[in-house]
């Protein structure tokens, strides 16, 4: 399990640091993706167009080198969630737009496209159990500690 | 794990950072984003103002006039086959690029381009953008030349126009077709431009750190502190990143102007009494979308002239002072002549928020005089 959640923690990280570089490349792109969306308004979304894809680069620097990681996880969980209830709000309304998920590829809202958000929602929680085993010991240590007590 | 390998790490992080930002723009290109259209239609004369004058043959004119900007000379014409525009929805990168080489030239696709990159290059630069903003697929292709005021787009036959370069990152693609020739490389200053950013932000970076006073454990914050300070380094890398990355002296404008585009919601359907009632109103708009000729034989009192073949870009400099909410009726000639609907989606697209077409047009307005002015008649004898 505390494999499983380490893996999951660094795929959050690299989702994180790939979309947020791509994003910060090419700022006006997910600006407008956001302002398709018709959530918020036009100069609302210029302002969470510039500063959520340096949110995801600190997010996964954090969750990557293990500082405030669990504070991370959660933030990362919350942005996925939100991403998760806008793309299901466009389908509601029938809006056909791009989902702006990873900048340059034009891909468009669906089922699909729901599911990145969530798996990685999943992901987010699957890591922050990390925490939990951080505490115990390892299979090496136990392993270890047998040694000693036999010996 | 020691200090040693944990410091070794970092570095190999670090390299292994620079080497993925270095490479981001790869060689070749988005095929499924790039240049074919949706809806694969025989080239006619569009009524969508951006592909009016060149339709399927954006590629063919883009490379032309980038191989003209480096002193070869290169038709269109010449280039009008399979070849080169392999589908009616236009060429390819790949198609684009077989021109260019085809006249001598030499052509680089690179993807994943920025505005930085952009200003990097000293080489006109073919782009594929959306032919308006709301458009789902990136399916024109333009010359792009990025100057300290934004960037000047050549648009196949159009005069060239300057846009924000807001506006122009908010339809770029990122993919573009460096154009030189052999034996120039311009990808290099795009490197070394990235190379340069990124020692710099390494070095600040490390002063940073240098510093006791940043040592901070954020391990042992308290969560709503931790919170905070993610939440503080994102505002501060988001400041200096956008001030390399974006356009910040237009950042405002740019940004209004282009992200009202999607928050409009297109326009309405009126009557011709509308039409006629914004012809004497001062504070109502009325477009007469008819071509030059048809517009100057006559057309509505107080009517303004903007011809289905105008792009978009200049009828945003017309209508600069125009405000986004003025009330705008457009017509044309007859109910079905489509040229209203166009300059309309223009409008939208140009964040003009209360956009009106006529079910009628010039046509039925003539109709409506003369029977009139005959039962005026026949009413006095």
């Amino acid at each position: 399990m505390r494999f499983i959640s380490a893996i999951s923690a660094m795929i959050v990280a690299g989702v994180l640091l790939y979309s947020g570089l791509v994003h910060a490349w090419q700022p006006y792109f997910f600006m407008y993706s956001i302002a398709a969306y018709k959530i918020v308004s036009a100069q609302l979304a210029g302002v969470v167009g510039i500063f959520i894809p340096y949110l995801q680069i600190v997010l996964a620097l954090c969750i990557a080198f293990r500082k405030a990681e669990k504070v991370a996880l959660w933030m990362a969980g919350g942005l996925f969630a939100t991403y998760a209830l806008a793309q299901a709000s466009v389908l509601a309304r029938g809006l056909e737009i791009d989902c702006g998920c990873f900048g340059f590829v034009a891909s468009q809202v669906n089922g699909f496209s729901i599911m990145i958000p969530l798996a990685l929602l999943m992901a987010c929680v699957l890591a922050v159990q990390r925490h939990r085993f951080d505490g115990e010991p390892s299979h090496k240590d136990l392993f270890h500690k047998g040694l000693s007590a036999t010996s | 794990m020691n200090k040693t390998s944990r410091v070794a790490l970092l570095i190999l992080a670090i390299v292994a950072l620079q080497l993925g930002l270095l490479t981001l723009p790869t060689f070749g290109a988005d095929i499924e984003n790039v240049g074919l259209s949706v809806k694969e239609q025989l080239p006619r004369e569009s009524p969508n103002s951006q592909v009016d004058t060149v339709g399927s043959l954006c590629g063919v004119y883009a490379a032309c006039t980038a191989l003209k900007m480096i002193g070869f000379d290169a038709e269109p014409r010449d280039f009008f086959a399979a070849r080169y525009v392999g589908k009616c929805g236009g060429s390819t990168p790949e198609e684009v690029a077989r021109v260019i080489t085809a006249a001598g030239g030499k052509a680089q696709i690179v993807s994943r381009l920025s505005s930085f990159d952009l200003g990097q290059v000293d080489c006109p630069v073919i782009a594929n953008i959306r032919s308006t903003p709301t458009e789902k697929q990136f399916n024109h292709w333009v010359v792009a030349i990025k100057d300290k005021d934004g960037v000047i787009i050549f648009d196949g036959t159009n005069q060239e126009s300057r846009l924000l370069t807001a506006e122009f990152l908010g339809v770029w693609s990122g993919l573009g077709i460096l154009v030189s020739r052999e034996g120039e490389n311009p990808l290099l200053s795009v490197w070394l431009g990235r190379l340069a950013v990124l020692q710099i932000a390494l070095i600040g970076c490390g002063l940073v750190g240098s510093f006791p006073s940043f040592r901070i454990n954020l391990n042992r914050l308290r969560s709503s502190n931790q919170v905070l300070l993610i939440v503080a380094a994102a505002a501060l890398l988001a400041g200096l990143g956008n001030a390399v990355m974006a356009d910040p002296e237009n950042h405002l404008r740019g940004v209004v102007v282009a992200t009202s585009a999607h928050a409009a919601n297109g326009f309405r359907l009126g009557t011709l009494a509308e039409a006629e009632d914004a012809s004497k109103d001062s504070s109502k708009l009325l477009i007469d979308a008819r071509r030059e000729r048809d517009f100057e034989a006559g057309s509505l009192l107080g009517a303004i002239n903007i011809p289905v073949s105008a792009s978009q870009w200049s009828i945003r400099d017309y209508l600069e002072n125009v405000g986004r909410e003025t009330p705008i009726v457009v017509f044309c000639q007859s109910s079905r002549c489509g040229y209203d609907e166009a300059v309309a989606t223009n409008l939208v697209n140009l964040g003009f928020q209360n956009v009106t077409v006529c079910d009628e047009g010039w046509y039925e307005y003539q109709m409506k005089q003369e029977s009139q002015a005959t039962h005026g008649q026949s009413a006095s004898q």
